[in-house]
């Protein structure tokens, strides 16, 4: 098994793996999650099965092609090279998920005006920004005025939060 | 139909769109001036509001952002050497040299102007090859419709990744994606997984958003963050060190000339880009150069070529979209959301049947290359200040741009939860070199695809030999597979030159 994962692109095949085992189960039960629709002489599964099988076969080569490649030995391929970043921190980009979260559910209790200076005083946190007593009422006024554009140029209303409906 | 066309041509110069198209520059030249983000993200926020206007309005001004964040790219690569765009890498290996020399405003102007020539130029082919090429397609019935489809998704899947396998499941992916929701053919709904939310399938622009804006904050905040400490910029209070002279112009004309072939050919073939552009029209001048040992140390006539063909692919990469329906890149895909947003379906019918907004926007075109021109000019010092900005400042005002872009469009929550999955969903395609772009592609082609796959279908009842039977599909099918295996052969073969070479 050990001398298996040493072979190959691993990523390509594990993530070929995934593919598989996500789309051939769908392609099986498709059936199962079509509901309502009139009679029509093309079945509206026809070209969701062409899709899904191309998917199948295509995750099968994909998994055979990682089997077949030699592993990379440097950290990058060279197409890719330019544009990953070398070092990540997985804490700040966890956090930073987290933060996203955390405003789709503020957006929901407090609302846009509320909870857009606290995230954008977080984000700013998390990329070394510190200079809170500029940075609080400067995000402050962007987002009362973001609210206000959208409302009277665009007629959208931001969320007002249920706390306050 | 004359009349039609000149009274489109015309109707760009009331004030909304000129106003669209203003503001689209000033959008583009910002978000593409500042690194880290770009020209794309900018129109997959922006997108939602040309719901609110009139396609007249709200179409050229996605142009304005498409052309002046391509040249807005170029400005943090002249200044900081840090291309704002892939695209811009060539122009930083001339543009920065000639900055160090204190001639940041000549690098400037060159870049400004070669990028305006380049667009000038593949908007004018536009104008003159879409139409007529349009006349031939129209008569393509669903399939070849299917089979052309068919093509351009491997051309796209093939060639907008590392690998082809890879860039194909994207787009497949991207079209199975697509197929949720309500069936057009028969009324059905299709994978809901019991959420009504999903009824109306998943909504394009928090999809576009979340795959092309937060994957790259999630990069930026997750990068092991050391900001650069730059010296203040400024341009040289010597005059003669910020004018792109009309001796410099001469003597770049025929690069400028030769790059903008090269953008607009590329630039039309689905899947290329800017690129792969850049980089050709950047080796063909040097290679054709009277002073090639200048380049590297600040050539002119180095730093016009990739300008003028990353610009000249922006007008050709609309031809397959106006001609075929078929959207070349990332950026004529959500063009082509846009497009649908306003009940509009790009392809040859568009030249007949909306002859007067079309011609409209071709008239937007060159008034954005006008503008481009202006308002760049005008605005280099703000330029300047623009591209060292902190990134603290810029990736907190990007995440909230991009909830309130997912939200507008339907004001819904539930958009913005789909924003943060394909947030995460696109951070992880990043990582893997699968191709975002193809994916969005696939999605939008889906539903077109599957118009003419039930179309024939019902034409055949339900035999696929109509795809093998008649003449225009074999070609495109063979063709299809005539693609894939040549472009699975160079890379074999680059791939054997580079292993032999280590």
């Amino acid at each position: 098994m050990k001398r298996f994962f040493n072979q190959g692109n691993r990523t390509d095949v594990i993530i070929g793996v995934i593919f598989f085992v996500i789309s051939f189960p769908f392609l099986l039960t498709m059936h199962h999650f079509v509901s309502g629709g009139t009679h029509s002489s093309v079945s509206p599964l026809s070209f969701p099965r062409f899709v899904v099988v191309l998917v199948v076969i295509l995750s099968i080569v994909l998994v055979i092609t990682g089997l077949l490649e030699k592993p990379a030995s440097g950290k990058a391929s060279a197409p890719d090279a330019g544009n990953s970043t070398p070092d990540i921190n997985h804490v700040n980009t966890a956090i930073y998920l987290g933060i996203l979260f955390l405003y789709l559910v503020l957006l929901h209790f407090v609302g846009f005006v509320i909870a857009t200076p606290i995230i954008m005083l977080m984000v700013a946190y998390i990329l070394n920004g510190r200079n809170f007593l500029i940075l609080a009422p400067a995000f402050t006024a962007f987002s009362v005025g973001l609210y206000y554009i959208s409302m009277k140029l665009m007629k959208i209303i931001l969320p007002t939060g249920i706390f306050f409906e | 139909m004359i009349g039609e066309i000149l009274s489109g041509l015309a109707s760009i110069l009331s004030p909304g769109p000129l106003i669209g198209i203003s503001v689209g520059i000033l959008t583009g030249l910002v978000f593409g001036a500042i690194p880290g983000i770009s020209g794309i993200m900018a129109i997959a926020i922006l997108l939602p509001m040309t719901f609110y206007v009139s396609p007249l309005i709200g179409i050229p001004m996605l142009l304005g952002i498409y052309k002046a964040g391509i040249f807005g790219g170029s400005i943090s690569a002249i200044l900081l050497n840090t291309p704002g765009a892939p695209p811009a890498v060539c122009t930083a290996m001339e543009g920065y040299p000639l900055t160090q020399k204190g001639k940041a405003g000549k690098a400037l102007n060159t870049a400004l102007s070669a990028s305006v020539f380049g667009d000038v130029f593949s908007n004018l082919l536009l104008i003159f090859v879409a139409a007529p090429l349009s006349i031939i397609t129209l008569k393509a019935g669903p399939a070849e419709r299917f089979a052309i489809i068919v093509l351009a998704l491997t051309v796209v899947g093939s060639i907008s990744g590392p690998s082809i396998i890879k860039g194909i499941i994207c787009a497949g992916v991207g079209i199975w994606v697509s197929t949720i929701g309500i069936s057009e053919t028969s009324g059905a709904t299709r994978f809901i997984f019991g959420l009504p939310e999903l009824i109306g399938g998943i909504s394009l622009i928090p999809m576009v958003i979340g795959l092309l804006c937060l994957p790259e904050v999630l990069r930026q905040v997750g990068g092991i963050y050391k900001e650069k400490k730059n010296s203040r910029l400024a341009l040289s209070g010597n005059k003669a060190d910020n004018r792109f002279t009309l001796r410099d112009f001469r003597y770049c004309l025929p690069t400028m000339v030769k790059s903008s072939f090269i953008g607009s050919f590329l630039g039309a073939l689905p899947g290329l880009g800017a690129s792969p552009a850049a980089f050709m029209a950047y080796s063909e001048a040097q290679r054709s150069s009277k002073k090639p040992e200048k380049f590297g140390k600040g050539a002119v006539d180095g730093l016009a070529a990739p300008e003028a063909a990353n610009n000249a692919t922006t007008g050709a990469a609309m031809i397959p979209m106006l001609t075929l329906g078929i959207p070349g890149d990332d950026v004529t895909a959500i063009l082509m959301g846009a497009f649908m947003i306003q009940g509009i379906t790009p392809g040859p019918t568009i030249f007949y049947e909306h002859t007067h907004l079309i011609y409209g926007i071709f008239g937007g075109l060159l008034m954005c290359d006008l503008l481009l021109f202006v308002i760049a000019k005008m605005g280099f010092k703000l330029w300047i200040k623009l591209s060292q900005l902190p990134k603290h400042l810029i990736f907190s005002c990007v995440t909230v741009f991009c909830f309130v872009g997912a939200y507008s469009i339907n004001q819904s929550l539930f958009d913005i939860f789909t924003l943060i999955v394909f947030g995460i969903i696109g951070f992880f395609m990043n990582k893997y070199q699968f191709s975002a772009g193809a994916f969005i592609i696939g999605f939008i082609l889906g539903p077109i695809w599957e118009r003419a796959f039930d179309q024939a279908m019902v034409i055949s009842n339900g035999s696929f030999s109509i795809f093998f039977t008649r003449p225009i599909p074999v070609v495109f099918l063979i063709l299809a597979l005539v693609s894939v295996i040549s472009i699975a052969r160079t890379r074999l073969k680059a791939k054997k030159t580079a292993a032999a070479r280590i």
